[in-house]
């Protein structure tokens, strides 16, 4: 029953509220520019004017500045990334940073984390679809099958290791994924994008105008279409699902930058385990001002609205309600020093109903707050030497108010190299499959923790960063964490059992990644993850099959790619990567190889054809060898054509 | 003799810029490499926001010139940037100016180096990109610190340690050109009055 829940993606994970992306001007992107090792011209294409003229000239080389921002372990999937991986979901794409764990458990969830703790149910990532965050209190987790884009409207992608809850919210234990999509008015035009293999099909338009003077808008749509998987035991899975999505973004910069967007979808899904489908639906509505003010200062208003309907068929049917504003404000302060404060509120309303005999969530009906105030403080102590000291409140409904602070130190040893330490405290906080949830099936009967407090962690990280002759860039983070009050399912009794925080952890380990141009028509990167992980139950606590489920991670994973213009509009992508073995799942380690050709017959229209896993037909990423789906070999030929 | 003088002088200060530019690409310089970059981000995406005459192309399909005096270091990133992009749906064609006759298809153009001080002069010379400009739907774009008073208009400014740019929305009118008003929103400083 548990594994059905976890296995539909329905339980444990989270995040919360974000904001560092609003401490930068528009949405996070001198961060990510300092972040990145060099922003090549190609690149800098693809950035708004706003954004443009926002970037400080020595981010673009690797110089301090905003680089200092960047005291943390961030990776930037660009827009050119996502086209040439040939990525064609959300989660896909991910996979492209080298500091997130991506395991596909079948044909439409996945596990995803940062630094360990992987599970189908991860609940200490927060993830930001333009400022809004897409995990869900009922297991602080994120429902990948429903957070879905449209990929070629995506500017980029960043992806932050390690904890950033003071900036990014209580969620942000582990790390954090901020999904930027590009401005309408850089989306204007047709776009036509339908694509078709052995396991999914998939179809996209968008249109972009304008709406009045320097007012722009999109309007997209998207249907899409997966095949059963296959299971390892032989066999099919039974989890074809098909979706579809409408939405629209509209930009207006005729008083500072106004922006108003939304989706809706629908999605259906077969049921393994019940006769009937299970179903999703949902709409989100945001609205986002920033404005430029007098000396420098930033001031951002965002508010949003986000319904999300999930049926699992003789489960239950959760609908849910969120409604957040937030306000931050930069602050120049001319001496050296740069403030930018913000405070938030989030109201979460559910009502889960058709709850089966076994597994209910009590009370059916739920109303959740969550209230923030962070400052931060960006000290220049010397020109290459900068100190950011923040510190977050948070309340939050179950355990009332949470302290995260931060203290981050960068260190320009050169206009090309940076190095950067960071100490920060995280809390997960308790959602309500911590809390609610009740399962009673014969021989098991499991309560939620009525005490269950917030899982915490105490990160230290050093990383270094640096740059060579415009065409090496590499990035190297090493991590030490320690957790406490980690979530265990604990025996009270015969075959009883209550959510507790009976567990503690320590890890360690090591991220780091580069590229190389090695010919203007040859790109090159790799990117590795080394960790070690230990798990300690506390006294009095006995492990037992469910007490862990968080110790599913590879000790190493490692990937290469190789990008190459083969000549005028010929392209040939090549990725290889390796994820080491999942002991306790008795998962074996694998290798996969991707390519991608690309051809652009005409300078509107291109195609092209991926072929997915070379090496082998079928291999499990996630899940008990008793239930796990694979992930074939799959060909998936693409045409997009743009007028 | 004095003209002759101060014109070798004018010369050889755009010999060592040239070199200098071009030797910040080949070598270590980042500092002026990412400016460089920047602007020929920003050449491009002014493109976007610039709504040129029908008769400023021959066809439909006709692709859009984007010409660089005096910066071949740009002309060489922004060409090579630019491969398979498109601006308004139409395809694009860098053209690094070294001779002074200007390309007789031409939208953009960008002239590194121009200096008020040459503008009445300038006016007189069949070959100055002044004259040879006038009244055509060109947008010129420089990099000076008097360039709009040169003509152009639109004028990159560094200002701290950011690519800016100040528009004269008059010389961009005589050009028969349209800016839109997101760009001018971005503008750090707009001179004139829109139409």
């Amino acid at each position: 029953m548990l594994n059905r829940l976890k296995n539909n993606n329905t339980a444990f994970k989270k995040q919360a509220i974000g904001t560092l992306a609003l401490c930068c001007l528009h949405f996070g992107s001198p961060f990510a520019l300092g972040a990145d090792a060099e922003i090549h011209t190609r690149e800098l294409l693809d950035f708004s004017l706003e954004d443009l003229a926002q970037i400080t000239i020595s981010s673009v080389a690797k110089k301090p500045q905003k680089l200092s921002e960047a005291a943390a372990s961030v990776f930037v999937i660009t827009a050119e990334d996502i086209r040439r991986s040939g990525a064609t979901s959300l989660p896909e794409a991910l996979r492209l940073a080298p500091n997130l764990q991506v395991a596909r458990i079948d044909a439409n969830s996945y596990a995803i984390s940062a630094r360990g703790f992987n599970s189908t149910t991860t609940n200490k990532l927060q993830v930001l679809i333009d400022g809004r965050i897409a995990y869900s209190p009922l297991y602080s987790g994120v429902f990948w099958d429903v957070q879905d884009i449209l990929l070629p409207d995506v500017e980029r992608i960043e992806v932050i290791s390690g904890s950033n809850a003071t900036t990014w919210g209580s969620n942000a234990v582990n790390g954090v994924i901020n999904v930027i999509t590009r401005s309408a008015a850089d989306t204007q035009g047709n776009l036509l994008v339908a694509g078709g293999g052995n396991l999914e099909q998939q179809a996209a338009f968008r249109h972009g105008g304008t709406l009045a003077e320097g007012a722009s808008y999109r309007v997209y749509g998207k249907t899409l279409r997966i095949d059963d998987s296959q299971l390892e035991s032989g066999g099919q899975n039974i989890d074809a699902w098909k979706k579809i999505q409408l939405g629209f973004r509209a930009d207006d910069l005729s008083q500072g930058r106004l922006t108003l967007q939304g989706d809706i979808y629908a999605g259906r899904r077969n049921s393994a385990l019940y006769s009937g489908d299970d179903s999703t639906r949902g709409l989100n509505l945001l609205a986002r001002w920033d404005q430029r003010l007098e000396n420098d200062s930033q001031l951002q208003l965002q508010a949003y609205y986000d319904r999300t309907e999930r049926d699992l068929a003789g489960t239950l049917d959760q609908s849910l309600n969120i409604l957040q504003m937030s306000v931050q404000q930069t602050l120049g302060m001319g001496t050296g020093q740069e403030i930018i404060w913000g405070i938030g509120h989030r109201s979460a309303w559910d009502d889960v109903k058709d709850q089966s005999a076994v597994l209910t969530f009590l009370p059916a009906e739920k109303y959740l707050r969550w209230n923030h105030a962070f400052l931060q403080d960006e000290i220049t102590l010397r020109p290459d030497l900068k100190l950011t000291l923040g510190a977050r409140l948070e309340h939050n409904s179950y355990t009332g108010l949470e302290f995260m602070p931060n203290v981050r130190l960068a260190w320009n040893l050169s206009p090309q190299d940076l190095l950067w330490l960071s100490v920060a405290h995280g809390e997960r906080t308790p959602s309500r499959v911590d809390r609610d949830f009740y399962l009673d099936v014969p021989g098991i009967k499991l309560d939620g923790g009525p005490d269950f407090e917030s899982e915490s962690a105490n990160t230290l990280e050093i990383g270094y960063r640096g740059n060579r002759l415009n065409r090496l860039n590499y990035s190297i983070t090493a991590f030490y964490a320690r957790y406490d009050e980690l979530r265990t399912v604990d025996p009270t009794g015969s075959g009883t059992y209550e959510i507790g925080n009976g567990m503690e952890a320590t890890t360690y380990g090591i991220e780091a990644w580069a590229d190389y141009q090695a010919a203007p028509r040859w790109r090159l990167s790799a990117g590795t993850l080394l960790q070690h992980e230990s798990f300690h139950f506390k006294p009095g606590i006995s492990p037992n099959p469910w007490s862990s489920t968080e110790a599913n991670n590879p000790s190493h994973q490692w990937m290469l790619r190789s990008s190459l213009d083969l000549s005028e509009g010929h392209q040939l992508d090549m990725t290889l990567r390796h994820v080491g073995k999942l002991s306790n799942l008795d998962l074996p380690a694998y290798t996969t190889a991707d390519l991608r050709y690309g051809w652009k017959p005409h300078s509107d229209l291109e195609l092209s054809l991926r072929a997915l896993n070379l090496f082998d037909p079928q291999h499990p990423e996630f899940g008990t060898a008793a239930s796990r789906s694979e992930v074939e070999r799959s060909l998936f030929l693409e045409m997009l054509w743009r007028y | 003799m004095k003209q002759p003088i101060l014109d070798l002088l004018r010369l050889l200060c755009l010999g060592v810029s040239l070199l200098l530019a071009q030797g910040t690409v080949a070598s270590d310089h980042p500092d002026i490499a990412a400016e460089a970059r920047i602007k020929a981000a920003f050449l491009f995406k002014f493109g976007h926001y610039v709504e040129w005459p029908a008769a400023a192309f021959t066809s439909a399909s006709s692709p859009l010139v984007i010409g660089v005096m005096g910066a071949p270091a740009i002309a060489r990133e922004l060409s090579k940037a630019v491969a398979g992009r498109q601006i308004q749906q139409r395809p694009l064609q860098v053209v690094n100016i070294t001779a002074p006759r200007l390309p007789a298809n031409l939208h953009l153009l960008y002239v590194a180096h121009a200096h008020s001080s040459g503008t009445t002069k300038a006016v007189g010379n069949p070959l100055s990109w002044q004259s040879q400009l006038k009244e055509r739907a060109v947008l010129v774009i420089t990099g000076s610190p008097d360039g709009l008073e040169s003509g152009s208009s639109i004028n990159f400014e560094i200002v701290d340690n950011r690519v800016r740019f100040d528009i004269a929305l008059d010389s961009a009118r005589a050009h028969n050109l349209k800016l839109s008003s997101r760009l001018l929103a971005v503008a750090r400083r707009v001179q004139g009055r829109a139409q």
